[in-house]
């Protein structure tokens, strides 16, 4: 059965009463507030601010069908880098190849032991979909025991020989004072249309330390959403690098939330955006209590006729004092219709707080072009030089050695050819 | 069929250049001939098109030839795209500097020589012998081995940065060494150290261009021809001892006479 039912409301709720909710985790409550919005709210449209420059409304017809037994799983190639526990989620069910190393469990959000999703506030439209339209949702929790440093890698890939849409969630509980790296990376596949509407929490407990790498590889003609929301209690570190290296529609959404003093966050981000594709970062940086410190930087190189967006807003409460925030955003134009559209949004509410911002957005210099080839080299190969000095300042400010290394030599052999 | 230089003694043969930028003529009948292993020197005062002379002879895309022809080495420099110029054996030293940041000063200039060396059939350097090359050129200009791991010139002072432009024209051994006034914000100890490495770059086969406002580097390259260049001509060329006539008595008389 396929059925494109997402601009059908009605049609959409009657689905919901049968075989199609495949996974039901979370209270009846919540699940009938996610159909309300559903059949209240359409997919945003560009006439929604949020969703202005990210053109969601070609997704339409993607129908939103299960996957089913007898779609192909996707198979994996060994990867390059190393864990301590490798994930796969496959067409929004996870595998676990090997055995869990001690002091780490993972449960569905249906387990008994799991900790039950609260939403705050209302969900939007897509998590709305994403909890509705479940295809499965796990939690990771990092254990007071487990051992130090622990690396996960999470690799995700949807087959898709008929398009459909996934909906899958996780959450990592970090115990206090764990220092975690995590690599999600979203593998392509060819040929896939899936839309990945993708929903994951991380929450900090104090002291806490995460860092946080995300891959989207290139290659895949896929549309993807991923909404990540950060929850940091005291002293606890979150850093993240999301790096984007071509994908139809993405659409990436992160969420910081500082709830404990001290805690602090880096987010950076690199979109490698080729012709005819959109990646549209946001993100929220929301300072609760006081002395907390954000830190964000966001790159991205947009080919000629790509689109790049990046809409970063700092809310800072009234008693989050002392807030130390800063965002920049920085743009390389490759062609004459490559677009970029950046917004800081700094909302401060606190009167002792440092928060800053500053964005650029153009084409190559022409001096260092100019400079590069007067010294013999050819403009091609001048213009890569740019390109790679521009992406790897981002890439070299990563902490691991080994996951900068396996970034750019991603972007040497997908991007700057 | 390359065409060929009419003067095949001249390294570089300028005659007839106009250009400007935009629609504002700024050159207006260059003739220049610079053999091998000859020094010449130009000076003039501000805004006479010293400075876009040397960026025209180095391709920047910005200036426009609107008459005029220029042989390097038997061939037809203004055909030639900036990149095939250098590989031909023409190097800008610039006034400013570029900085790279995050483009390394390695990469930057084994991918350069790599192409000169593929441009002129030769065989590529390997690692080791790059290295070697690069070890020995930096100790020829002098220039702090730090700075030759750092990005392209990236937080480099005044004088690191002209002695950077020195250590790549050693490195890339050009024909023609055209220095866009190299000394300009050096004090006399930074000028004395970038003028002995340009001395020990001196050889029979490599010409340089010198342009310079003030005497006082010529105190220490001391040209073979000294032009001065007013208002997109040049006006008087002469031996080493013009410069000082004119670090004497000024622009003002040249002014005058060809107000």
């Amino acid at each position: 059965m396929s059925l494109t039912v997402l601009d059908s409301s009605q049609r959409l709720t009657d689905v919901l009463q049968n075989e199609h909710r495949k996974v039901m985790y979370v209270q009846d409550s919540i699940l009938s507030t996610c159909l309300q919005v559903i059949s209240h709210d359409g997919l945003p449209t560009a006439k929604n601010e949020w969703y202005k420059y990210c053109p969601l409304a070609q997704l339409l017809r993607i129908p939103l069908t299960e996957l089913r037994q007898e779609f192909k799983v996707p198979i994996l190639d060994a990867t390059a880098l190393r864990s301590d526990l490798e994930l796969h989620i496959l067409n929004g069910i996870l595998q676990i190849p090997n055995a869990l190393p001690e002091g780490i469990a993972i449960y569905n959000f249906s387990d008994p032991l799991a900790t039950p999703l609260n939403l705050n506030t209302n969900p939007s439209y897509l998590e709305a979909l994403n909890i509705a339209y479940a295809h499965d949702a796990y939690q990771i929790h990092i254990l007071p025991n487990a051992p130090e440093n622990v690396r996960i890698h999470v690799r995700f890939a949807q087959e898709g020989q008929s398009s459909t849409w996934v909906n899958t969630r996780l959450q990592l509980h970090i115990a206090s004072g764990k220092r975690i790296q995590c690599v999600e990376e979203f593998c392509s596949i060819q040929g896939a249309h899936a839309v990945l509407n993708y929903f994951s929490d991380y929450i900090l407990h104090n002291n806490a330390e995460l860092h946080h790498t995300i891959i989207q590889e290139s290659g895949a003609q896929g549309y993807h959403i991923q909404h990540r929301n950060v929850i940091l209690n005291e002293q606890a570190n979150y850093q993240a690098l999301t790096f984007v290296a071509g994908v139809s529609l993405g659409r990436f959404d992160h969420v910081l939330c500082f709830k404990g003093h001290s805690a602090s966050g880096t987010l950076r981000g690199l979109s490698l955006v080729n012709p005819q594709e959109c990646i549209d970062h946001h993100t929220r940086m929301q300072h609760e209590v006081a002395h907390t410190q954000s830190n964000q930087m966001y790159k991205s190189l947009v080919a000629n006729k790509g689109t790049a967006v990046f809409n970063g807003v700092i809310h800072v409460l009234p008693h989050a004092q002392k807030t130390d925030a800063y965002q920049s955003s920085k743009n390389m134009l490759l062609g004459e219709d490559a677009q970029c559209f950046t917004k800081p949004q700094l909302e401060i509410f606190a009167n002792d707080v440092k928060c800053s911002h500053g964005t650029s957005t153009g084409h190559m210099d022409p001096q260092a072009l100019f400079y590069l080839q007067s010294r013999g080299i050819g403009k091609k190969e001048a213009q890569r030089l740019l390109q790679d000095a521009f992406a790897l300042e981002l890439i070299r400010q990563h902490d691991a050695t080994e996951i900068a290394d396996y970034l750019e030599h991603k972007l040497n052999s997908q991007w700057l050819q | 069929m390359p065409m060929t230089s009419p003067n095949p003694p001249f390294l570089l043969s300028v005659n007839q250049l106009h250009a400007g930028i935009e629609d504002k003529p700024i050159l207006k009948g260059i003739e220049l001939q610079i053999k091998p292993g000859e020094v010449h020197a130009i000076m003039g005062p501000n805004g006479s098109g010293k400075s876009t002379l040397s960026s025209v002879l180095a391709g920047h895309p910005q200036y426009t030839v609107t008459r005029g022809e220029v042989w390097f080495n038997g061939k037809s420099l203004l055909e030639m795209e900036p990149e095939v110029r250098a590989r031909e054996g023409l190097f800008l030293a610039f006034q400013y500097p570029v900085e790279l940041p995050g483009v390394s000063m390695t990469n930057f200039m084994k991918t350069a020589l790599q192409e000169q060396y593929l441009h002129q059939e030769r065989e590529p350097l390997n690692a080791k012998s790059y290295l070697a090359y690069q070890k020995q050129k930096q100790a020829e200009v002098q220039l702090d081995s730090r700075l030759g791991s750092r990005s392209v010139n990236e937080g480099f002072s005044g004088g690191e940065k002209k002695r950077n432009e020195l250590y790549q024209m050693a490195m890339l051994q050009p024909k023609l060494a055209i220095l866009d006034e190299t000394d300009s914000g050096l004090d006399i100890d930074a000028l004395k150290i970038v003028a002995q490495g340009v001395n020990a770059l001196r050889s029979p086969d490599r010409s340089f261009l010198v342009i310079t406002h003030y005497q006082r580097l010529l105190e220490y390259i001391v040209p073979d021809v000294v032009h001065v260049l007013y208002n997109g001509v040049i006006v008087q060329s002469g031996d080493a001892a013009l410069a000082l006539e004119l670090e004497k008595h000024g622009y003002d008389p040249i002014k005058a006479r060809f107000q």
